[in-house]
Formats: structure tokens, C-alpha cells, sequence
């Protein structure tokens, strides 16, 4: 009889399945004119993750959700528009006054939200408990000593110039100042779950496992915000999330999966236009195997097509791109990169001469999570059969696959390891060439020497010119060298809004939702 | 009274009633499988697309070339689905038959030798059915990697000792019988005992257990792929279609519809499957469910029991209802 009321509940669950897919909502996709912004209200967002590890804690938390809270909540010395050119922020002016030194000078009309004024105490004391074990501390490897000098002047001292220092001191989510009152004297569960930063909203209330309030800052130092509270409610399963979207029980949410926002956008939500920050990285051993031959991995290079992962497997929903990822500031040209387009021919060329006309290779993937990318592996299997290699998938748990990017743990061939995205493009090929980084398996690896000089020499560049020349060639080496593999670049999020209700809303390049400041909701 | 002894009965004198014509049960579960096992066979020698390569526009509907429509990278969903229904099939038919074999063999030693024997298999037995065979597919698969052969290995052993005990109750009222005895005495080996004289005794309860446990791992299986951790990528499985496609499920539903009724199916026909031999060959109570709507068949027979009989149904029910 169980077996029977099993079989029933199969039945049952199809017919409500096929009811809640046949069922879409109707909407109107057409904004009203946006009219004068009026003041107040509150903006129910909703988003499938919740910071994780080390809460919002702004010098320790480096989790996706805890970033874009982190970048509402806090502020940094510099800040770049959408374009990627460096905008003042905290500082109003900067400038390099030799290889070793860096100077800025502060905003004097700053208060925090407790009410403390922002000084260059304030910078100072963020800098230094950033060294003193914090997230990101290795960015500041080369870093002497941070000085005020004056009460609204910070000079940086460098041992060595450091070639990656204005990138990471302007990208949103790295240094955020903190106040050495507010910060400082809150307790470590004060820090991990609410906010007294200079942002313009703060974190009021975090609801673990429901929501996190952030209301309006009154003591902001740029324009006032219009909106009162904005709630992030948390939907852990997307389609869920998609529901309420459609039921219009929040204004606006944020997708991992593209085709998802697309089904909002379907019912008359904007899809905001997101920049491909997140590379789809597929990290190699070429310790052992087929892959330890060059000629092998060009040709699997040459193997994708990457036109057809992004508009079959990814739906349209991602950008071709090498490393760095195709949407952040200054990253080159996929399109000028060596290998980039698909050559079959010339892919089992390589092969023959490698000697190895069948290769057999593993690729692990993460079996539970990130659902949107499996297409992606499963279409490499394809193009890569049409050449002669023979690509074996694995999907793994993540709690399986989580060593190798917490402690350095080795792997079979291939390994696809979504990333995120890094202040500076120097920092993503670090774990891959520099020693004791987790995905380095080139060590000594004659392949890599060329790519190892050209980081070395770009973290260490005088000036911003040369280090973006440097990243340039850089690019062009590992990709000609084929020491990773990228499919694919996705958005960290897909963001859509509703924008009948929430009007002035744009999405940015960083995730940090900054439009947020000024837009409004229509009562 | 046992199967075999009423066939030489109803032999011998003629005038007991006949046994009565498989069910629409048996035809309509058999019926299903065939027709499954059919489109496997085709699919497998000559299948229209390539079912891991992208044959048409993804996520089209069904048409003239696609019947079925295609999946999100534009493979066949027909054929894919029947791909699916095989490897569940097969995975349900071995594990079932791994768990009869190995359960069978422990049920009638355990029911034939008795004593100590029994006690030790009988409590080894009672902490396998103990363990949530869901759990410990997961633990097999994390011990010795993901797909069909774990799968079959794990599930096997874990319904096994349904088997076991399936098997000894009738064993244990059969083993002091007279055609028994009168075997022993005539100095036959105890193993030839328990093949020849026992085994095909007591083959009814077998067949329902077999038919019943596959309809269970049709649904495990599917369970575990939905989880990631049955069959992987990218051979095509119900259960990881499910999951894989709740995204698009507003965009074409008909890809999570169909393999849930892949699913379905294929655990309904078991059940049928087993129903149907349970009423063919041993039609002494009232079916729960009858496709035929006479209710008062079983009823009448179960007057004709014997103690023997009753015995058996009430061991057999005891096992499935613990499952």
C-alpha cells in the first residue's frame, strides 16, 4: 500500500507541477515615465543566498551576499564608474608622488552612522586591522606603512612599487573604511550582523534564515537617499524566488541563473544589464596525463565553441571571455586573444602531434550546486568529442570539491571552479602561477615561465600604464599557453526590478547595487 | 498447501478447480515493461538522434521530428527518455535480483538449518533493515563512486534481507513436511534439499518480493539522480531531468512532466506486476485493487486455504508492509 501512496504522490506532484508551470503571470512590460522622485517607502528585494561565514563583518566576510551588503553599508577611498575609470570617493584627490608613495586626501564632511566624524585615524586604523589578519591582507603584501598626515591626509609607503594598488584601493568591495570608534569598540557579533559604516543605507536587523533591513543612513554625507528601508528577503530555492517575482511579493530580485531572470523579465520585470564578472574557470594539473602536453591543451582550446556555450548551453545568459573575466575594468578583447575561435581541424592537428589522437581527460564539476553551469560542462563534453578527446565528467559534491580551493588539494586534469570577482586582474592568475597558490600545479613547468615573469613583473609596476600593458601580455600568454580554461563569464547576479514600482534603479558592474542611493519608489 | 503440490493434485485427480487466467494486473504491468524494454531496444540499436548530441533548436516543442521536443541543449527528448526508462529498468530488475539471490540463499538456509544459524543471519538481518536504503546508496556512492553499478550493488544488498525473511517463514513450515523428511531420509544432501525440494515451494512470495522491491529502487533511483548522486551526466535519467530541468519549467514544462511519468510508469507496472503474480499464483484473499472489479474471486477462495498457506500470505504481507 505504500508503495501504491507513492506512486499516488508522484502523480499528484506532476499534476501540481504541471499546473505551476502552465500558469505564468501576465504583466505589462511597459515602464510608466519615471515623474518626479518622490521620498519614502520600502523596497522588498529578494535574493537566494545570505552572507555566509564571518556575517557582514566588513574587514573579514568575503562572501558574495556579504559583499554587496559590505558595498551599500560601507564606503572606499576610491571608486570607479561603469566604464572603469577611478572616481573619488572617501578621497578627493589622490595622487602617486614616486614608485613608493601614495597620497590621498579625505573628505572633511563625513560622519559615520553613529554619528563619530570620518578622519584619516579612521583610514589608518581600517588599513592596519586589514594587515592584522583580515580578508584580502595579501593584497597589501607590499605595503610599509599607512600614515596620516594631517587630519584629512593618508600617505601609503610601499617596500616595492605595487603595480595592483589603485585597482584594489578603488574596486567597491576591498578596502572599506571603517570607523576606529564604531568598529572598534563593537563586539564581534555587532560587527558580523550589523553595520556603522559611511554608506548610505545601514543594517538594522538581520533576520538569519528570513531578511536583512537596511534603512536609510541620516547621517549620509552625499545626497539623500529617497528610500527608507530596503528588505533583502531571502527565496534559498530560485524558482521559489521566481514566484514570488511573479506573485509581486517583492519589487525586485537577484538571479545566479540566468534563464530564471529571464522568466522575470518575461513578465514585465527589467533585466538589468550585468557585466560578465564571474569567469566559469576550468583550473588544470598539468602534472600528470594528457594535459601535461601543450599541444593537447590547445587543442582543446581550439576544440570550444565558445559562441555556441554561451547561446545554447548558457541561453545567451553569459559573455565569451579569458582570463580576466571579459566584463571587468581594462580586461582585453577575447576576440584578440591566441586560440579563441573554433578550428577542428587544426585541434586534431595538434593532437596527432602530440601523439595523442584520443585522449582520454577527467573534468570535475560541482554536482549539487550551480545547476545553470552544468549545460556548460556537458556541451564541452560534445565539442570536445568532435575532435577526438574523450571527456569524462564528474560530478562532485562541493564538500568534495571545497578542498582544493580552502587548503590547495590536487586534482585529476581538469577542475571547474566558478570565480568571483577580484579587485585587480593580476589576482586571478596569482593562485594559478604563484607558489602556494591553490590551483598551482605549474611549478617548474617550463609552459608557465613566461606567464609566472610577466604577474611578477605587473604586480610589481610602477605606474598604472605599464601594469596594464603588462596584464595585456599576460593575457595573451595564458591564453596561448593554455594554462586554464574558461568556457564561459556569467554575471555574479541577474538583477531584475519592477519598473512601475522601483524607478531610477540601474544595475552597475560591480554588483554593489550603488543605484540604490538614488533611486525611488512610486507610492 | 504449496504450488507445486496442487498442480500434482489438480494433475492427478482433475477435479479441483483450475488455476485461474493471469489478471489484467500481470498483462497491463508486463505490458508496460515490454513495450519499455521494445523502445530500449530500438533506441539502443538504432536511435533517430544521438541522445547526448544537440540535434535541433534547444527547448522546442514536440513536432514532427523532435515527437517529443528537445531539452535545453537541443537533444532529442524522446530518445532520451527512453534511454532513461532502460537504465532504470535495468537498474531496478539487477538490484532486485542481486537482493533475491543474496536474500533468498540466507532465507533458506536460515529457515532450513534453524538453531543458531537462523538466530545469527536472522539478527544481521534485522540491522540491514534497519538502514534507510537511500542512506546507504548515498554512503556507496561516496565510498566507491556514482552510476548504475554501485547503485545496483547497494540497493541490492540493502533489500536483500527482505528477501531473507520472505523466504524463511515459509521454509521453517515447510522443512518438517512429509516429502521433506521422506527426502532426508533417503540420505539427499542438504543443499539438494533446499534447491530441489524447498526452493520451488516457495517461489510465489518470491516473485511478488521481486517485482515489489523493483518498483521501490525505481523510485530510489530516481530519488537519488534528482539528488546528483545516481546516475551521472550525461547519460540521460529521469530524476536528474527533473532537477535539471525545474529551471526551465515554466518555459517547457513537458520537459519535467515527461520524466515524471517515466517514473510513474515504470514504478506503476512493477506494482502491477507484482499484484498480478501475487493474484495468479496464489489467489486466496481479497486484492485490494482489483482491475476487474469482481471482488467476491479472492473471497470465495480464501475458504480453500490451508494452514500452510495462510501462513505464507501473512509472512509475505508482514515484509512488504516493512518496507
Amino acid at each position: 500500500m505504500n508503495k501504491r501512496f507513492l506512486a499516488g504522490l508522484a502523480v499528484a506532484t506532476t499534476t501540481v507541477l504541471a499546473l505551476t508551470g502552465c500558469a505564468s503571470g501576465g504583466g505589462d512590460g511597459a515602464a510608466e515615465p519615471a515623474g518626479d522622485p518622490v521620498a519614502g517607502g520600502t523596497l522588498t528585494w529578494g535574493v537566494s543566498a545570505e552572507p555566509a561565514a564571518g556575517g557582514i563583518d566588513p574587514l573579514v566576510a568575503s562572501s558574495a551576499p556579504a559583499e554587496v551588503v559590505q558595498a551599500m553599508a560601507y564606503d572606499t577611498l576610491l571608486t570607479r564608474d561603469d566604464d572603469g575609470n577611478v572616481q573619488p570617493a572617501l578621497a578627493t584627490e589622490w595622487e602617486q608622488s614616486d614608485d613608493l608613495t601614495w597620497v590621498f586626501q579625505l573628505r572633511d564632511d563625513v560622519t559615520f552612522s553613529d554619528g563619530t566624524p570620518f578622519d584619516a585615524g579612521d583610514v589608518v586604523y581600517s588599513f592596519e586591522s586589514r594587515l592584522d589578519g583580515g580578508t584580502n591582507a595579501t593584497y597589501l603584501s607590499l605595503l610599509e606603512s599607512v600614515e596620516a598626515t594631517g587630519d584629512y591626509e593618508v600617505t601609503f609607503t610601499f617596500t616595492e612599487p605595487d603595480g595592483t594598488f589603485l585597482d584594489a584601493v578603488s574596486a567597491q568591495q576591498t578596502f572599506l573604511i571603517v570607523g576606529e570608534e564604531a568598529y572598534g569598540n563593537a563586539t564581534e557579533e555587532e560587527r558580523q550582523t550589523l553595520t556603522a559604516g559611511t554608506g548610505a543605507y545601514q543594517v538594522t536587523e538581520w533576520n538569519q534564515g528570513v531578511s536583512i533591513t537596511m534603512t536609510k543612513n541620516e547621517n549620509y554625507w552625499g545626497d539623500e537617499p529617497y528610500i527608507d528601508t530596503i528588505v533583502f528577503e531571502l527565496y534559498t530555492d530560485e524558482n521559489t524566488l521566481l514566484a514570488a517575482v511573479q506573485q509581486g511579493s517583492v519589487q525586485a530580485a537577484a538571479f545566479v541563473d540566468g534563464s530564471l531572470a529571464q522568466q522575470a523579465e518575461a513578465v514585465g520585470f527589467t533585466l538589468g544589464e550585468a557585466a560578465f564578472r564571474r569567469n566559469l574557470a576550468v583550473y588544470v594539473n598539468p602534472e600528470s596525463g594528457p594535459l601535461s602536453d601543450l599541444n593537447v591543451r590547445r587543442a582543446i582550446s581550439l576544440a570550444l565553441d565558445r559562441q555556441q556555450i554561451v547561446d545554447t548551453a548558457m541561453l545567451g545568459n553569459a559573455g565569451i571571455s579569458f582570463i580576466p573575466p571579459a566584463g571587468d575594468p581594462g580586461a582585453p578583447d577575447p576576440m584578440t586573444l591566441p586560440y579563441h575561435e573554433r578550428d577542428v581541424d587544426e585541434a586534431k592537428r595538434l593532437l596527432e602531434e602530440a601523439g595523442q589522437p584520443n585522449p582520454e581527460i577527467t573534468l570535475s564539476y560541482m554536482g549539487d550546486v550551480a545547476a545553470a553551469h552544468h549545460p556548460v560542462y556537458e556541451m564541452m563534453q560534445q565539442q570536445l568529442a568532435e575532435v577526438g578527446i574523450t571527456l569524462n565528467l564528474k560530478a562532485t559534491p562541493l564538500a568534495e570539491i571545497s578542498p582544493v580551493f580552502t587548503t590547495g588539494e590536487s586534482w585529476t586534469d581538469l577542475i571547474a571552479i566558478p570565480g568571483s570577482p577580484r579587485a585587480s586582474g593580476a589576482y586571478y592568475l596569482e593562485p594559478v602561477l604563484l607558489e602556494g597558490g591553490y590551483y598551482n600545479h605549474w611549478d617548474g613547468n617550463p609552459d608557465a615561465e613566461k606567464a609566472r615573469d610577466l604577474l611578477t613583473q605587473a604586480k610589481s609596476a610602477t605606474s598604472p600604464d605599464e601594469y596594464a600593458d603588462l596584464m595585456d601580455q599576460l593575457a595573451t600568454e595564458a591564453a596561448d599557453k593554455a594554462l586554464e580554461f574558461v568556457p564561459a563569464a556569467v554575471p555574479v547576479t541577474f538583477e531584475v526590478w519592477d519598473s512601475n514600482k522601483l524607478q531610477g534603479y540601474t544595475t552597475d558592474s560591480y554588483t554593489a547595487r550603488s543605484a540604490l542611493d538614488s533611486a525611488w519608489l512610486t507610492q | 498447501m504449496t504450488v507445486t503440490r496442487e498442480i500434482a493434485m489438480v494433475a492427478a485427480a482433475g477435479t479441483r478447480r483450475r488455476r485461474p487466467k493471469l489478471g489484467p494486473s500481470f498483462w497491463s504491468g508486463a505490458g508496460i515493461l515490454v513495450v519499455i524494454l521494445l523502445l530500449a531496444g530500438w533506441m539502443s540499436i538504432s536511435p533517430p538522434y544521438d541522445p547526448l548530441v544537440a540535434s535541433g533548436e534547444p527547448l522546442a516543442g514536440p513536432s514532427g521530428s523532435h515527437l517529443l521536443g528537445t531539452d535545453n541543449l537541443g537533444r532529442d527528448t524522446f530518445t532520451r527518455l527512453v534511454l532513461a526508462a532502460r537504465t532504470s529498468l535495468f537498474i531496478s530488475g539487477a538490484g532486485a535480483l542481486l537482493g533475491a539471490v543474496v536474500g533468498t540463499t540466507f532465507g533458506l538456509i536460515a529457515g532450513y538449518v534453524g538453531g543458531w544459524v537462523d538466530a545469527v543471519i536472522m539478527r544481521v538481518v534485522d540491522a540491514v533493515l534497519a538502514l534507510p536504503a537511500i542512506l546507504v546508496a548515498l554512503v556507496v556512492g561516496v565510498v566507491i563512486g556514482n552510476g548504475p553499478i554501485p547503485l545496483i550493488l547497494a540497493l541490492g544488498l540493502v533489500f536483500a534481507p527482505g528477501f531473507a525473511r520472505v523466504m524463511r517463514a515459509p521454509v521453517i513450515a515447510m522443512r518438517e513436511r512429509d516429502f521433506v523428511l521422506a527426502a532426508r531420509l533417503s540420505g539427499v544432501r542438504g543443499s539438494r534439499v533446499i534447491v530441489e525440494h524447498l526452493l520451488p515451494n516457495v517461489l510465489t512470495p518470491l516473485f511478488v518480493q521481486f517485482a515489489s522491491v523493483a518498483s521501490q529502487i525505481v523510485l530510489i533511483e530516481a530519488a537519488l539522480s534528482y539528488l546528483g548522486q545516481g546516475v551521472q551526466a550525461p547519460e540521460p535519467s529521469a530524476g536528474r531531468m527533473i532537477s535539471e530541468f525545474t529551471r526551465f519549467m515554466q518555459m517547457q514544462p513537458l520537459l519535467i512532466i515527461l520524466p515524471s511519468l517515466v517514473i510513474i510508469l515504470l514504478s506503476a507496472a512493477w506494482n502491477l506486476l507484482a499484484d498480478g503474480l501475487q493474484d495468479w499464483l496464489a489467489p486466496r484473499r481479497e486484492p485490494a485493487f482489483s482491475l476487474t472489479g469482481k471482488k467476491k474471486r479472492g473471497a470465495a477462495r480464501a475458504d480453500r486455504t490451508t494452514r500452510a498457506d495462510r501462513t505464507e500470505t501473512r509472512n509475505t504481507h508482514t515484509e512488504e508492509s516493512q518496507q
